[in-house]
């Protein structure tokens, strides 16, 4: 019976646990996180289908030669910054500092706003369309792909912001923020990917 | 991971756990209360009790068995004798694409994600699963999938280009029907399905146990279960991309697949890598967490712990990553380098051991065990030998030069039947001989059961073990007829009538079934007086499944006194009593400390309504009807937000995520 | 095989004896002779196929499958040995071990941890690791020894899969020496010929299982494979990959002739039909050739004619052939009239329309296509 009690002692020494969502014991935490491991291989499996046509022949893949730096350059500072407001807006929301949460999260969804209207502007640039061929077919499916998620991305944000101006989020309880952060960190890390891929490499091959 | 520190958390947000005693009947009848699920039809659409979700995806499931078999007996009757003409070409292709589609897609994993479902809170000792409604939405999205499906048969445009769908036969040029955009359309659906559904296992498993529930102390189900979600979130979205693409390439003429003029033209075979990096990781997607089943109901029944708990983990971890590397053998008839099949060769001869070492772990458990002859262990015991049948012609396809004879044969067919029938559904038939009384406080007929199974079993055989023969002798895959005198007309007669007999015993089994429900004997918590904790509470469950959480000191809680194991003992008839509201344990990843107790969601209507949703998008996609699709979106979009919007609990509290 | 029975070669049936396993090991020779004795069907097959050859790949008759049909049935007897291994140890291991429960109550069976029982997972494992290596390199061996196709080879053909047909086209150094055929394909006895595959439309694999394995033939790809006879016979060849509703009927032949025979063959191949038939009068034929022009030309080619189409089989040799739509018929006077009438009782979904024929002008028709020789 002694070791009975131990186990069951051991289990529940007198220690408070914590109740409700807090931090990465969160369900919801552990959810988006293995969900974008998934988006992430879906990310991958993209970058597979654009490399098996890229590395065959004829090497001019991209017609017209290797893309234009300018608009995918912009888009990926969009991204970088996004990382810095949105990790203040983590930050902040732990330290009680609400207003400026607050602020980090606006910050945030108008530079969302700004990289999916950059991306429409790199669009319209391109002298091709989706069905035109393989490269503008894989080109506009991964653009397209990423920027879903950036949308995406946007109604959490927005949602997100709304949620925190309401003030339902308190620096014990707001892992909303923290997966949104999450969320966009990921975002941003596929977008590296893309501009890696779709921009950088048809340099090199 | 040890336990996570909260120290230094303000009071209110923190709690120690009220302790009570199991048999409190107030504590029961309160909680009773809480986790019971209204009656009627609001109940029924907004439940997310995860015992109904679980048999409503094996039932689900069953009837899509049912639906498969009964295309496959009707090719049976077609293949009976040679230059049939009882089905037309074109009823013969839609026939066996369904056929293929429905068992490997709507039948296989669905039946399995039921048993997990059911069980996965009464084994691991907890209240639910870890999101409840996304429970619910998945199976809701897998009915409406499947329903999606095969309304193709309502416009007599069923798929058509066999499940595995080769371009460029299913491109708009050479099927420009409506037939291949159900079946792209259905395939991406579906996979919302069992990606929702493998992330809620996999947080599921990691997270809410009961206490000391370590990683070494699973059943193999749960190893089973969890490896095959893993894989499934790393392999979905492969398939999801290469039906969109087929989608695109049908719908907006773009060019991945299709060829395109100058010299920048999509693949064909780009299909088949994409469809075979998730078809062959899918293959043990679906046969895992069976095989985990055995592993499970061999210890109850050879009356001893499984032999080599460790060795039959491991090797179910190594299959699953072994079997991300194997897809090429699929394409070894393609032209690739001869560097390339020759490493897809090896990557599948060798993924024979760790299959191997579970086959031997069972038969040691035999042959140092005290096997009882029950239906669900003739169920397991036919399992064995069919996964050995199964396997060895795999084996056999692994070898290129005789791959390249025996592909796209009989021989194959048969190869993937010993799979999916005696991988899964021997697997599926001993865990429903064995759950079934868990299920419903019943006892499945004994007599019937054995009926049941010899007709399956030698029916089968008789069916399936022909097909091998069949195909030696060249009898090509995928024809709606053969010719006379090339030997194919016996053995085809036999396989059908094999086929009648096996079907004649998955009737037996429903009918033992009805039967059982009504007249069977009543079960009690522990007929069969197993080792795991789903076996603790009363048949069936009550909703809240364990009215104190357990904790757990050793791998068989309701054995460890005789088997004089574990780490101290196991205390089931007291432990924290969770009566606020709908509340779980959290535990650490992997030793099973208490970590947070969780505040769970009640019944919703969000998982039905985004399914709705998301069936009048695919619709939309379908018919071109783009305002509908983008309408969905829309009302979608706001489903999600009411789904996820901070709710507030009792005392003002708002869960979050 | 009721049309390869029908075949109009009389001299090739004398000529080929039974199908004999041309490199006797012990192995396939005493696997084939107990598949034989215990399939009934098996040895139907056999017995009713004094020439011609078809579609099991028991038996090799050239050198690439020599080779592949020995590590097939090694695999066979490692799989059926495994299997028998395997079914004794859990059919004895449950009767001897069996427990007898009190009163069919399970928990009268005590539960106890006899034994590890790990030495079978580890002899288990080692023994089928010593099994899978010796497999994987043998397979390693047969692979590099038959993937290319041999240097000399005496002839290199054209095969382009369609929906349901296969167009078969000799090449040459000399253009004059080049010509297409369609469903049959000749090849001289005992030596190399490299096949070049392609496609028209979709996705078809070509398989001749007497001679060789599969090889797909894919759009935009070129793939290569070879065939070699070492006997004379009749082999039959199928497309084994699903390509739409008459996948069934999509056959072909692989005939292989002495080298004087095969040349001669080619020679008559390169010069248009001869256009005359003993048993058709010319004025029918010339009647029919018209029809012909009006109705089939578009898509049928017949050398020394003005059809050149592409669309479908080149006829112009039809009558050289032993069956018809690709395997589906023999190649009967019969057979002949059905499927110009209605092709689509014969081959439902195939892409030849049914034409519009007054009796009288069908059976001019076909009195052309008898003349083409």
């Amino acid at each position: 019976m002694s070791a009975a009690i131990d186990t069951f002692n051991r289990a529940y020494r007198v220690k408070p646990l914590p109740m409700g969502a807090i931090g990465t014991s969160a369900s919801g935490w552990w959810g988006a996180c293995f969900l974008l491991i998934s988006e992430t291989s879906l990310f991958a499996y993209l970058f597979f289908s654009y490399f098996y046509f890229s590395i065959q022949p004829p090497a001019n893949w991209v017609p017209g030669g290797p893309p234009s730096f300018f608009y995918p350059g912009i888009q990926t500072g969009i991204v970088l910054v996004g990382c810095a407001t949105v990790w203040f807006a983590n930050r902040s929301i732990q330290l009680g500092q609400w207003l400026f949460a607050l602020l980090g999260l606006a910050a945030t969804w108008l530079l969302c706003s700004g990289f999916i209207a950059v991306q429409f502007l790199d669009w319209f640039d391109k002298p091709f369309t989706f069905a035109l061929d393989t490269y503008s077919s894989e080109y506009f499916l991964i653009t397209g792909a990423h920027l879903a998620h950036v949308v995406l991305g946007w109604i959490i944000l927005l949602m997100v912001l709304i949620w925190t101006a309401l003030g339902y989020f308190d620096p014990v309880r707001y892992v909303p923020v923290t997966i949104t952060a999450l969320y966009w960190y990921f975002v941003a890390a596929i977008w590296i990917g893309v501009f890696f891929t779709l921009t950088c490499t048809p340099y090199f091959f | 991971m040890t336990t996570a520190s909260y120290e230094g958390l303000p009071e209110r947000y923190t709690r120690i756990p009220e302790i009570g005693l199991r048999d409190t009947p107030s504590l029961r009848e309160r909680l009773q209360r809480m986790w019971e699920t209204p009656p009627g039809i609001r109940g029924w659409l907004t439940t997310v009790d995860h015992k109904e979700i679980g048999l409503r995806y094996l039932v689900t499931a069953f009837v899509f068995l049912f639906a498969g078999g009964i295309e496959a007996l009707i090719m049976r009757i077609q293949l009976a004798g040679p230059e049939q003409r009882l089905l037309t070409p074109e009823q013969y292709d839609q026939l066996f694409t369904m056929h293929g589609a429905t068992m490997i897609i709507w039948y296989a994993f669905p039946v399995l994600s039921g048993f997990s479902n059911y069980l996965w809170p009464l084994i691991f000792g907890s209240r639910d699963m870890a999101f409840p409604r996304l429970n619910a939405f998945s199976y809701w999205v897998f009915l409406a999938s499947g329903i999606f499906l095969y309304s193709s048969f309502a416009v007599a445009a069923a798929p058509n280009a066999g499940w595995f769908n080769y371009v460029p036969y299913a491109s708009k040029q050479f099927n420009p029907g409506i037939n291949i955009d159900f079946y792209c359309l259905a395939n991406i659906f579906m996979g919302i399905s069992t990606t929702a559904g493998a992330v809620n296992f996999i947080v599921t498993t990691l997270r809410t146990r009961c206490p000391g529930m370590s990683v070494n102390r699973w059943p193999i189900i749960a190893w089973g279960t969890l490896t095959s979600n893993a894989a499934a979130i790393l392999a979905m979205p492969v398939v999801s991309l290469a039906f969109f693409l087929l989608w695109l390439d049908r719908t907006f003429g773009t060019h991945f697949y299709a060829p395109a003029s100058g010299n920048l033209s999509g693949h064909p075979l780009l299909w088949q890598h994409l469809f075979w990096m998730w078809g062959h990781p899918w293959v043990y997607m679906i046969v895992l967490p069976a095989q985990g089943i055995v592993s499970d109901a061999i210890a109850t029944f050879c009356r001893r712990p499984l032999v080599g708990y460790t060795a039959v983990v491991l090797s179910t971890v190594a299959t699953m990553m072994l079997g991300f590397g194997v897809w090429v053998h699929h394409m070894f008839a393609t032209g690739l380098p001869i560097m390339s099949l020759s490493f897809f060769s090896a990557a599948t001869i060798i993924i024979s051991i760790p299959s191997g070492v579970q086959v031997f772990a069972w038969i040691a458990t035999i042959w140092t065990g005290r096997p009882v002859f029950v239906t669900a262990f003739l169920y397991i015991a036919g399992f064995i030998f069919l996964f050995v049948v199964g396997g060895v012609s795999g084996f056999m396809t692994g070898v290129v030069p005789v791959d390249w004879q025996l592909t796209d044969t009989y021989f194959v067919v048969a190869h993937i039947h010993y799979v999916l029938i005696g991988i899964n559904f021997f697997g599926v038939m001993a865990g429903l001989y064995y759950w079934f009384p868990k299920f419903t406080g019943r006892m499945l007929d004994e007599t019937l059961g054995q009926i049941n199974f010899w007709l399956t079993f030698i029916g089968f055989n008789v069916g399936f073990f022909t097909m091998h023969i069949t195909g030696l002798l060249g009898m090509p895959r995928r024809v709606y007829t053969y010719p006379q005198g090339l030997g194919f007309e016996i053995p085809n007669l036999i396989t059908t009538i094999g086929a009648f007999i096996l079907a004649a015993g998955i009737l037996v089994f429903v009918y033992n079934v009805i039967v059982s429900l009504r007249r069977g004997a009543i079960a009690g918590p522990n007929p069969w007086d197993a080792p795991t904790l789903e076996w603790a509470v009363p048949s069936p469950p009550p909703p809240y499944n364990f009215a104190v959480i357990p904790s757990v000191a050793s791998r068989h809680p309701l054995w460890e006194r005789r088997l004089r194991e574990g780490d101290g003992e196991s205390v089931l008839d007291r432990g924290p009593v969770l009566d606020h509201h709908h509340e779980a344990l959290g535990v650490t990843a992997m030793d099973g400390e208490p970590d947070v107790i969780l505040k769970m969601p009640s019944d919703s209507y969000a998982p039905f309504l985004m399914t709705l949703c998301i069936s009048a998008f695919f619709a939309g996609l379908l018919v071109h009807w783009w305002w509908l699709a983008g309408a969905a979106v829309g009302i979608g979009i706001i489903v999600g937000i009411i789904w996820l919007w901070p709710r507030v609990e009792e005392g003002g509290e708002r869960a979050i995520a | 095989m009721t049309q390869l029975r029908h075949g109009r070669h009389p001299q090739t049936r004398s000529s080929i004896l039974p199908p004999r396993p041309d490199r006797k090991t012990w192995v396939s020779s005493g696997i084939a002779a107990l598949f034989t004795t215990l399939l009934p069907c098996a040895a139907r097959a056999q017995d009713q196929l004094p020439i011609s050859h078809g579609l099991s790949y028991l038996t090799a008759f050239g050198p690439k499958n020599y080779s592949v049909v020995t590590l097939l049935y090694a695999v066979i007897i490692i799989s059926l040995v495994v299997m028998t291994i395997v079914g004794v140890l859990v059919l004895f291991g449950s009767l001897l071990r069996g427990a007898r429960p009190v009163d069919g109550n399970i928990a009268s069976v005590p539960i106890e941890r006899s034994g590890s029982g790990l030495l079978f997972i580890y002899i288990g494992a080692a023994v089928s690791f010593v099994v899978l290596l010796a497999v994987a390199v043998w397979n390693y061996v047969v692979l590099a020894a038959i993937a290319a196709p041999p240097a000399n080879a005496a002839a290199t053909i054209h095969v382009t899969g369609h929906q349901w047909w296969w167009e078969v086209q000799y090449e040459s150094s000399e253009p004059s020496r080049t010509f297409t055929t369609a469903n049959e394909i000749h090849i001289p006895v005992g030596k190399p010929v490299k096949v070049e595959l392609s496609t028209a439309d979709v996705i078809h694999s070509f398989w001749v299982p007497a001679l060789s394995g599969k090889m797909d033939t894919i759009p935009g790809q070129h793939n290569v494979t070879w065939l070699q006879a070492d006997k004379p016979g009749v082999y039959r060849g199928q497309c084994t990959e699903y390509c739409g509703q008459q996948h069934a009927h999509m056959g072909l032949l692989v005939i292989a002739d002495p080298p004087d025979r095969f040349d001669a063959w080619w020679q008559n191949e390169l010069e248009g039909p001869d256009q005359v038939h003993v048993n058709v009068p010319a004025a029918d034929a010339r009647e029919g050739q018209t029809v012909f022009m009006r109705h089939c030309a578009a898509c049928h080619a017949v050398r020394g004619t003005m059809a050149m189409g592409k669309v479908g089989p080149d006829l112009s040799h039809l009558m050289e052939r032993r069956s018809l739509a690709a395997g589906a018929v023999p190649n009967t006077v019969g057979a002949l009239s059905g499927w110009i009438s209605d092709p689509q009782r014969i081959k439902p979904g195939n892409y030849m329309p049914t034409l519009t024929l007054s009796a009288a002008e069908l059976s001019k028709l076909r009195d052309f296509l008898r003349t083409l020789r």
